[in-house]
């Protein structure tokens, strides 16, 4: 909305679809834990950034509305269980392979991070798999800066807590 | 090891395990084993149908809520007292309907159909719906034909036979457990049945539901009566209302496709709060299943509009029924944020954001005023302004933000809002004599944007 005047040039979706879509992905899945469940959230996503693509495009970085869309949708149960019912629906045509499983430290991670409260793991989730700055974060997810480090300390807090990490409590 | 090490490790494991799907994204909008967009409302409910007679009314316990007159054998339309803000609506749809572009999946859900919580100590799902592109690829094998197996966190095996994909999936049993139920299941051209569920196991219940292909997230049996009510809030919220004859057994299958979940009580009835408390399910009256769910909405919301449902009046349910139509036609431009309210003269004052994202602003008589649509601010800014002098007296104070604030002051009065998903317009009509002020964006206690 802040840049929605229709200023920018629209940069082409399939371009931006093609190399967000992997980003996408991964953020979904590490938020709702379903990896099919994931490609149906981030479909979703896209969709909306399709519908609104004369403004999204319009956007300093529509990859970043794209995200808190994906990312909001996979903090919903009941968007991931209806993500992952159609997901299932699909299988029956799937042709590629499943992706590889998580290696058990990594999936443990993930389970802590989707344990956290909802914008917490979104924070951490942001952090993390795209190596965001706490105001880009902020400006992804329209926080405050000084919320998203409250969100990132508690939440680094929390992880260390359920994965029995010692030493992170004053972070 | 710190956690940040640990938390990037993960990343990198998590990017890995996507890795070959970044370099080949599925088509846009896949279609969903070619069907086209569904008709339902945007609703997110999963009901079955199990006719039971009978029913001549339907109370509320003591909780204050109205009681809601039902014909015997007929499901209530119901509709919200009030619907949250920013939630603007889709329309309506009376059930059954013929919609063969609707994927409609066969549960069979088992678990112990005489605990309070039927999946509490185990649960178990058979689901098939028909087969209209082949089976997968595959090296697993079930049965004799290839097959998807999937144990990230639950257990679902599922493969094609006989005409149908077959899916075997559990939260609670090992895969080697969900093997040997697929291998024993009897399946036809008429579906599959499970002769001997696993251990203590019974079957719980038993329903075709029809999945919206546009979100999935409606599960509606759509050959039996009831009736459905959607809204949403561009681009991901959504509220919908459902009805549908059903009995325990269906809410069990309901509640099997959206758990995790407990029971609860609904105005005094017996039901779940499922996921998260985005959906309540609930036992209606006898023969009447009513589900309430949201998406991007708090489990009190949910709770509220539940409380709150009302029967619906043949004129408003006919307007619903006319708007899904129009929306299925294309007839219905996309959701505008839109605030508004009458005037002391009789006139009515209007602000709505435009597609574009252009503030707009109609003031007159009977909404017969001219629109007028303010030029965007030069600047990216977070928060606009604006004031209009309204007829007879008074202010108007209106404007957006891009913030995600959750209460707009103007001095000390506070303001209605509404949002488009991408920014929240705001307004209030100052009465004559009512002093104005600055305009305060706030969250909790923090005050996120002000102007001046």
């Amino acid at each position: 909305m802040v840049e929605a005047t229709g200023t920018r040039p629209a940069a082409g979706f399939e371009a931006f679809y093609r190399w967000h879509w992997g980003g996408v992905v991964a953020l979904a899945y590490g938020l709702s834990g379903s990896r099919p469940a994931a490609e149906e959230l981030a479909q979703e996503a896209f969709l909306a950034a399709h519908r609104h693509w004369d403004t999204v495009a319009g956007y300093d970085d529509p990859g970043a509305w794209v995200r808190r869309v994906a990312a909001n949708l996979a903090v919903s149960s009941l968007r991931r269980r209806a993500a992952e019912a159609r997901a299932m629906a699909r299988w029956g045509g799937r042709r590629r392979p499943l992706p590889d499983q998580l290696a058990p430290e990594d999936d443990a991670f993930w389970r802590a991070v989707r344990a956290l409260p909802a914008r917490q793991a979104q924070v951490v989730a942001l952090h993390y798999l795209e190596d965001r700055s706490v105001a880009e974060i902020a400006a992804l997810l329209d926080l405050a800066e000084g919320t998203v480090k409250v969100h990132l300390h508690r939440a680094r807090r929390a992880l260390a807590e359920a994965l029995g990490i010692e030493g992170e409590e004053d972070r | 090891m710190s956690i940040d090490t640990r938390g990037r490790q993960a990343a990198a494991g998590l990017h890995a395990s996507v890795g070959h799907l970044a370099a080949d994204p599925p088509p846009l909008g896949r279609p969903c084993s070619g069907r086209r967009v569904a008709a339902l409302a945007a609703a997110a409910a999963a009901v079955v149908l199990l006719v039971a007679g009978g029913i001549t009314a339907l109370r509320d316990g003591d909780d204050g809520a109205a009681p809601v007159a039902t014909a015997p054998g007929e499901v209530p339309r119901l509709l919200p007292s009030e619907v949250p803000a920013g939630l603007v609506p889709t329309g309506a749809v009376d059930l059954p309907v013929e919609d063969d572009s609707m994927l409609v999946v066969t549960m069979a859900v088992y678990g112990d159909p005489e605990a309070d919580d039927p999946f509490a100590e185990g649960d178990l799902a058979v689901y098939w719906q028909p087969d209209e592109v082949g089976p997968p690829h595959s090296p697993e094998r079930v049965r004799g034909p290839a097959a998807v197996i999937d144990e990230a966190g639950e257990v679902l095996i599922q493969w094609v036979e006989a005409g149908h994909v077959v899916t075997v999936h559990s939260r609670s049993l090992p895969v080697e457990e969900v093997r040997a139920v697929a291998e024993s299941l009897v399946v036809d051209e008429s579906g599959a049945e499970l002769p001997d569920p696993p251990g203590d196991m019974a079957l719980v219940g038993r329903a075709p539901l029809g999945i919206d292909g546009r979100d999935g997230r409606v599960a509606i049996p759509v050959d039996r009566p009831g009736h459905a009510a959607g809204w949403q809030r561009e681009p991901t919220g959504s509220l919908a209302v459902a009805t549908v004859a059903g009995d325990a057994g269906t809410m069990a299958a309901m509640s099997w496709f959206s758990q995790p979940g407990e029971r609860t009580e609904v105005a005094g009835r017996p039901g779940w709060s499922l996921a998260g408390g985005e959906m309540l399910l609930w036992q209606h009256a006898p023969g009447v299943v009513a589900v309430v769910a949201g998406t991007e909405l708090s489990a009190q919301q949910v709770r509220d509009v539940a409380w709150g449902l009302r029967p619906a009046p043949d004129a408003e349910w006919a307007e619903l029924l006319a708007l899904r139509a129009a929306h299925d036609a294309g007839e219905v431009e996309p959701q505008q944020a839109t605030l508004g309210g009458g005037l002391p003269d009789g006139g009515t004052w209007r602000v709505f954001l435009r597609e574009d994202g252009v503030l707009c602003v109609e003031v007159g008589e009977q909404q017969a005023g001219a629109v007028e649509c303010l030029e965007p601010p030069d600047e990216p800014v977070v928060l606009e302004v604006e004031r209009s002098d309204l007829p007879g007296g008074g202010r108007l104070v209106f404007g957006w933000f891009a913030v995600q604030g959750e209460q707009v002051l103007v001095g000390d009065a506070q303001a209605e809002l509404a949002s488009d998903g991408e920014a929240t317009l705001f307004a209030i009509a100052l009465p004559p004599g009512a002093p104005d002020g600055p305009v305060a964006v706030r969250l909790g206690g923090e005050v996120l944007a002000q102007e001046p």
